[in-house]
């Protein structure tokens, strides 16, 4: 799994990429030099569990893909199978969640993850 | 669908489908008195505008007012109301500048800045209660002004720098005029907000002496004493930074037992439910919330909930959760402010974002694109709400 995150990093540039459990636990990561994987997967298990968790409440189901743009980049989040992929991105990069690479990298993660479980 | 029924050229302005505000039902007596008698819609605005432009506030309100009776609810005669009312302060304040410019009346600068407060343009009253304080230096009331705003900005926005403001400009007042137990209470409320304890406590020894001679100020000694000893000093500068970094403040100010809502906040509030109300109408989202960065709702518009439906696991919830956590983690991963968060899920699209300094959220029960629905959202909101980009 770490193999696919590193080529979707090398491909669309991203600072960095993580997979999480649907109930925030981290699978697999890979970052660049600079940016903080723990916090990177801290924020993946809070959105996973919280946003995820209070919009169950309501429909019965989770969220497919978020995303959080803010001045110096983005955070892409997609599901992929059991699980879901977290990119971090640069703030000049035009991807957005139906990127083929990254709808791409989720289906490989989600096809893996399907196999482990 | 069968088209709206009108009569004619000549009541183009009654039609019987005119749209009334969300969950208003229509009055069949009212609706017929409309259609047979009694001005026009457009008239009314009309007349009342040509009253407003020659100056005549009296006039205008008064067939504003009028108006309402007939239309109740009518957007348009709501806005005019407020222009109106703008109008009428903006004359106000013009007449009480001059009176600064002759006697550089204190009582002037006190009476502007309620002015502004009142029509909601917290920014300017601001503005000039720094004017009033640099004019009248050794006078508490304007620090003491300067203070009240920038503590309940605090509230709002939990920004470190409104609460080191609210701090210097309440201990200021305080200082220079030791029988005024205001600034000694909205010191105790940010003591209160951002857990700096060990201040409380000291805190109910001055205000316990106020309350030898008010009753009302005995309940909020009795919970200052109730606090435990803090092991040691508070270091506010830390205690105001927490609040920031957190998202939150340390106890919530409706738990403080003198909790109050200015006069300008619920008219902020009712404006821009209308707003909301307004957006909706017109198909651009099935439901809309502005929040306070601290979580507090300014205004919801749902027209598809019941009145009793508590809305958990709703628009709301989700976007107190952005405002607390994803906005947090932004910052930590070095990503800047946040700006925009786009949640797509099997029931529909959502987004939570920065609206003219408050938090907005959005949802779409179908659609794709929501980046694109989400810029429609805030051009819209921030129309209605005045509070462009700045």
């Amino acid at each position: 799994m770490k193999t696919i995150l590193a080529e979707l990093n090398e491909t669309i540039s991203a600072r960095g990429s993580i997979v999480v459990m649907k109930d925030g636990m981290l699978v697999a990561s890979d970052v660049r030099e600079g940016v903080d994987a723990d916090r990177l997967a801290a924020l993946g298990a809070a959105i996973v569990t919280e946003v995820g968790l209070t919009l169950g409440v309501r429909e019965g189901k989770s969220f497919t893909q978020i995303e959080i743009a803010a001045e110096q980049g983005k955070v892409i989040l997609v599901e992929a199978g059991p699980t879901y992929l977290l990119v971090l991105l640069g703030a000049r990069l035009e991807i957005g969640p139906g990127s083929i690479e990254i709808r791409s990298a989720a289906n490989r993660v989600a096809r893996e993850a399907d196999l482990a479980a | 669908m069968a088209a709206p029924f009108t009569f004619g050229a000549g009541f183009v302005d009654r039609p019987l489908t005119r749209s009334l505000p969300l969950g208003r039902r229509r009055n069949p007596v009212q609706l017929i008195s409309n259609v047979f008698g009694g001005p026009a819609l457009s008239a009314l605005v009309r007349k009342a505008r040509t009253k407003l432009g020659a100056g005549d506030f009296e006039q205008a309100q008064r067939i504003v007012s009028k108006g309402l009776e007939t239309y109740p609810g009518a957007e348009a005669l709501l806005e005019l109301e407020l222009t109106i009312r703008r109008a009428q302060a903006r004359e106000g304040i013009r007449s009480l500048r001059a009176r600064i410019e002759t006697d550089d009346d204190p009582r002037a600068y006190e009476q502007i800045v309620a002015l502004y407060l009142e029509l909601g343009m917290g920014a300017e009253a601001k503005q000039e209660a720094w004017s009033y304080a640099n004019a009248h230096p050794d006078l508490d009331r304007p620090h003491l002004m300067i203070g009240e705003m920038s503590l309940q900005s605090f509230i709002d926005g939990l920004q470190a720098r409104d609460a080191h403001e609210a701090y210097k400009r309440l201990q200021r007042a305080a200082a220079l005029n030791k029988e005024a137990v205001k600034p000694r209470l909205l010191l105790s409320e940010l003591y209160w907000c951002v857990g700096a304890d060990h201040a409380l406590r000291g805190m109910s020894t001055e205000i316990g002496e106020f309350a030898r001679y008010d009753s009302n100020l005995e309940e909020v000694v009795e919970q200052l004493r109730s606090i435990p000893e803090p092991s040691g000093p508070d270091i506010m500068d830390g205690l105001f930074e927490r609040v920031e970094v957190n998202g939150e403040l340390f106890r919530e100010p409706d738990t403080w037992p003198l909790h109050r809502r200015s006069t300008s906040s619920r008219m902020d509030e009712d404006r821009a439910e209308r707003a909301l109300e307004s957006i909706i109408r017109q198909g651009a989202a099935s439901e809309l919330v502005l929040l306070q960065r601290n979580g507090t709702v300014i205004a919801h518009a749902n027209p598809g909930a019941d009145d009793d439906d508590e809305d958990e696991g709703g628009l709301v919830d989700v976007a107190r959760i952005v405002a607390r956590t994803v906005s947090r983690y932004a910052r930590d991963l070095d990503l800047g402010a946040f700006r925009r968060c786009t949640i797509e899920s099997p029931g529909g699209l959502l987004a939570v974002g920065e609206v003219g300094g408050v938090l907005a959220g959005a949802r779409w029960n179908r659609g794709s694109e929501a980046q694109r629905l989400w810029e429609r959202i805030t051009v819209d909101l921030e129309g209605a709400l005045g509070r462009g980009r700045r």
